[in-house]
């Protein structure tokens, strides 16, 4: 009787699985189609993201990037028509998606910055940065940023690697058969968005519902929504000298967004928009003084009439505040000194 | 913790089976603790409330069970039927208030107008499950099949994770013997080698399979209240709910059954191709097979047995014989079946539906004797069903597995009749099926079908390697038209290798939960 070899069996049908997975991996793709993986999801702008970025070719003055609460408090389109009004360069995008990570505004900006020069970069930041990076990057990175992301505390690391083969595997079929097994591959100008999009205001959910923004939630509601936040929030653990490695995600590509931007000429400023009742002080306002100044909207905290839920702004609201973000930005894009 | 996520795959189960044989090298009640801990904290980890549950019916049913096999020694009778009587009622009140509690209050309330006083109780996870096997543990002990044994090797046996949250549920004279046996926490890589393929398959069934069928069953059933049924959508619906049914609970089963032999543990089958059976008493002995002889043992026996006797001393013949001695036990054994599973109408309505089945084929059996013993009192003999009688056989057992899922599924006995009037042309002919439903569902179909009817199932493709602890009662039932067997030749490990990617890859399309864990 032969002898079975069970451990090293064992082994090589772990290795034969491991080869798979990279081969997989090393599938050929089109980045366009791996743009368009989040339709039908809350992050489906990502595809006029990348639409904007390199199928129109109308310039990019001003590129908001940061989460959700940038996406329901910047109304790019008003603050455009504002800047041209004044004679300023007035192509403004706002290239926020919903939740926190700062990976992922890192990949979106070098998209962008492969075909547009914006002069003013300005990236939104909350209290406290999230520890991870974005549920989104997994499916929008390109793959060399997947395996390796640069900085030795990406929590996401293994689940965000684990999903590639299965991504590059979609998306190679996607390419074979574009629009039958996989979103279509040519830019379709009747689909378009525009040069800019309206970001604030009722959210279409995928399941085709609505979230309403044009007028502030109730008290309970938002209540209920900042006692569910507060009690997400957990303070540093590390001493403040290891934030590297505890904030890695948010230093290691705020770092890389702002060399980015620096070399292109671009400025880069902070923008801050409190939750309901939430700190109007930044964990990390050290580390983002390093790199430009900080507009703090801090002011709209204690406005329970301003608030469409715990942490975003109304309709309404985000025209306010679009409103005064006209003077800073104009200062600016003027170079002048820029108020904190 | 699921078995098809990856903090499972990558995360909990290296680290289960590195820390086992690890502990094992030293000493094998420390591997055995090593387990218990980590099969406790696989549970702990859904919700670490509902813990302190699982362990106090460990700590019960041992100190029960122990009284139970004392007295039980001892000669007393009437001590081991006290306490089984006493441990039963614990172990089903238990169950009752989490599982029964608020449907009984709603019913209660709808009848009577007085408002529900109940709370809203969270079902622990895997309750039916292991208040079963307690259950079964306190009868094998008080029949003495069920011998002392130490409060660590008790609480292995029943935390055991492969099968704690949704079976096999499994006895004492399975799984304690090879828990006490000297090669446990020992490293065997056969066994690895053969519970990693089980496993892989097992995964694959789920996510790549039973998924990919939830995809598309799932719009169709949740929009139910919407639109109506046709001919082609209600059809569609409840094949592909069928299918999914059975390769997420059998893929669900191989995995623990392969989780278990990465232990040293050989589980019992769940499933034997079910599918394929000819009748729905066949059926029912190879669907979720170790709740089905739980049912047979300790509901059905115990009923029909005195009820036999009962229709005997009465002197009851032909239906009545039937009906006293096989429809009633049959009823109250499948309306035990579907309330287990749920409580709700539409569960009482499925086991109901198979009670009917059930008490048909009987019928039918007992027809087919009477034609037997007539025909040989004038020296002929009934011949084995022609080849198309066969199909019609298996043909009318699907028909009505797939017509009771439909309820099995349903929100309610509403919907599940939408449904069915839709299955049952009572819309019309219409065969237009929604436009969601692209290209994808019928390979999934096609999938489906082909690996249900035509090719060999988990264990008979691992037929070489001894795959389950009862696997020799099963391997020569119900065998596939496509023969395959799996050897660790290149082949095979490519095999291996590419199921268990393929599986560990599906995860990402979200990791769905398995429908038996809701139970």
């Amino acid at each position: 009787m032969r002898p079975l070899h069970a451990f090293r069996k064992t082994l090589a049908i772990l290795g034969v699985a491991l080869a798979v997975a990279v081969g997989l991996s090393l599938l050929p793709e089109n980045p366009y189609q791996r743009w368009k993986l989040l339709a039908g999801t809350i992050h489906a702008r990502s595809q006029w993201i990348y639409e904007r970025s390199h199928f129109d070719p109308q310039p990019v003055d001003v590129v908001f990037l940061g989460p959700s609460r940038i996406g329901a408090g910047v109304d790019a389109p008003r603050l455009g028509a504002a800047l041209a009004a004044r004679g300023l360069p007035s192509n403004v995008v706002n290239f926020s998606l919903p939740e926190a990570g700062r990976n992922i505004n890192w990949i979106i900006f070098r998209e962008l910055m492969q075909t547009k020069r914006p002069k003013l970069v300005v990236i939104g930041v909350m209290e406290k940065p999230s520890r991870f990076g974005h549920s989104t990057y997994k499916f929008l990175a390109p793959r060399a940023d997947i395996v390796n992301p640069g900085y030795p505390t990406d929590f996401n690391y293994l689940s965000d690697l684990v999903y590639l083969p299965y991504r590059q595997a979609e998306l190679f079929v996607a390419d074979l058969a574009p629009g039958v097994l996989g979103p279509t591959k040519t830019f379709d100008p009747a689909h378009y968005r525009g040069h800019t999009v309206n970001t604030t205001g009722d959210v279409v959910l995928p399941g085709g519902g609505i979230k309403h923004a044009s007028y502030p939630a109730t008290m309970s509601e938002l209540m209920r929504g900042v006692n569910k936040w507060n009690a997400g929030i957990v303070p540093p653990i590390l001493p403040r000298k290891y934030a590297d490695y505890e904030f890695g995600d948010e230093r290691y590509y705020i770092r890389k967004i702002v060399t980015l931007a620096h070399a292109r000429g671009a400025q880069v400023t902070f923008l801050f928009l409190p939750y309901y009742t939430g700190a109007t002080e930044l964990q990390e306002q050290d580390f983002y003084d390093q790199f430009g100044p900080t507009w703090n909207a801090g002011f709209v905290a204690d406005h329970s009439e301003m608030f469409a839920d715990y942490g975003h702004l109304t309709s309404p609201a985000a025209d306010d505040l679009t409103d005064w973000l006209v003077a800073p930005v104009a200062e600016a894009l003027q170079g002048k000194a820029q108020p904190r | 913790m699921l078995f098809n996520s990856y903090i499972f795959i990558f995360g909990f189960l290296p680290l289960a089976l590195a820390l086992t044989y690890l502990a094992g090298r030293f000493l094998q009640p420390l591997a055995k603790l090593t387990l218990t801990l980590l099969s406790l904290g696989f549970y702990a980890f859904w919700r670490p409330v509902h813990l302190p549950i699982l362990l106090f019916s460990i700590v019960f049913n041992y100190v029960v069970g122990g009284i139970i096999q004392r007295a039980y020694a001892a000669g007393k009778e009437r001590t081991v039927r006290v306490w089984m009587v006493l441990g039963l009622l614990v172990d089903l009140s238990m169950l009752g208030w989490f599982k029964y509690a608020n449907f009984v209050a709603e019913n209660v309330a709808s009848l009577t107008g007085v408002p529900d006083p109940l709370p809203h109780i969270i079902l622990p996870l895997a309750i039916s499950f292991f208040t079963f096997q307690k259950i079964a543990y306190l009868i094998d002990s008080a029949r003495g099949d069920a011998r002392p044994m130490s409060f660590l090797d008790f609480s292995l046996f029943a935390a055991f994770f492969p099968q704690l949250i949704a079976g096999p549920i499994v006895h004492y004279k399975e799984v304690v013997p090879q828990i006490q046996a000297r090669t446990f926490g020992r490293l065997i890589s056969r066994n690895l080698l053969v519970g990693l393929t089980i496993f892989a398959i097992g995964l694959f069934k789920k996510t790549v399979i039973a998924d990919t069928l939830a995809s598309q069953a799932n719009p169709l059933f949740e929009a139910s209240g919407a639109h109506a049924f046709n001919l082609a959508s209600g059809w569609m619906a409840a094949l592909l709910y069928t299918f999914q049914l059975y390769f997420d609970f059998s893929g669900y089963s191989d995995m623990a059954i392969g989780l278990g032999r990465m232990f040293g543990v050989k589980l019992p089958l769940n499933f034997h191709s079910p599918l394929r059976a000819a009748s729905v008493i066949e059926y029912w002995r190879r669907w979720h097979m170790t709740l089905q002889r739980f049912i047979v043992a300790y509901i059905f026996q115990p009923l029909s047995v005195p009820l036999n006797r009962y229709a005997a001393e009465k002197g009851l013949q032909g239906w009545g014989a039937f009906g006293v001695a096989v429809a009633v036990p049959t009823f109250v054994t499948f309306v035990a079946v579907g309330v287990w599973h749920g409580a709700g109408w539409t569960f009482v309505a499925f086991g109901v539906m198979h009670a009917i089945y059930i008490c048909v084929n009987e019928a039918w059996r007992e027809h087919r004797k009477r034609v037997r013993r007539k025909l040989r009192k004038q020296g002929k003999t009934l011949g084995e069903p022609a080849a198309p009688e066969r199909v019609s056989y298996h043909l009318l057992t699907l028909l009505g597995v797939i017509y009771a899922n439909v309820m099995f599924r349903s929100k309610s006995v509403g919907d599940a009749m939408e449904v069915w009037a839709g299955m049952s042309g009572f819309r019309g002919l219409d065969l237009s099926l929604p436009a969601a439903l692209g290209w994808g569902v019928w390979s999934a179909l096609a999938l489906a079908f082909g690996l249900v009817f035509l090719a060999p199932n988990t264990q008979q493709i691992m037929g070489r390697f001894d795959p389950a602890f009862n696997w020799r009662e099963w391997k020569d039932a119900a065998p596939a038209p496509i023969r395959w067997t799996w050897r660790p030749d290149t082949a095979g490990l490519v095999f291996a290798g590419v199921v268990l990617i393929a599986g560990v890859l599906m995860v990402q399309r979200g990791r769905a939960i398995f429908l038996y864990f809701n139970f």
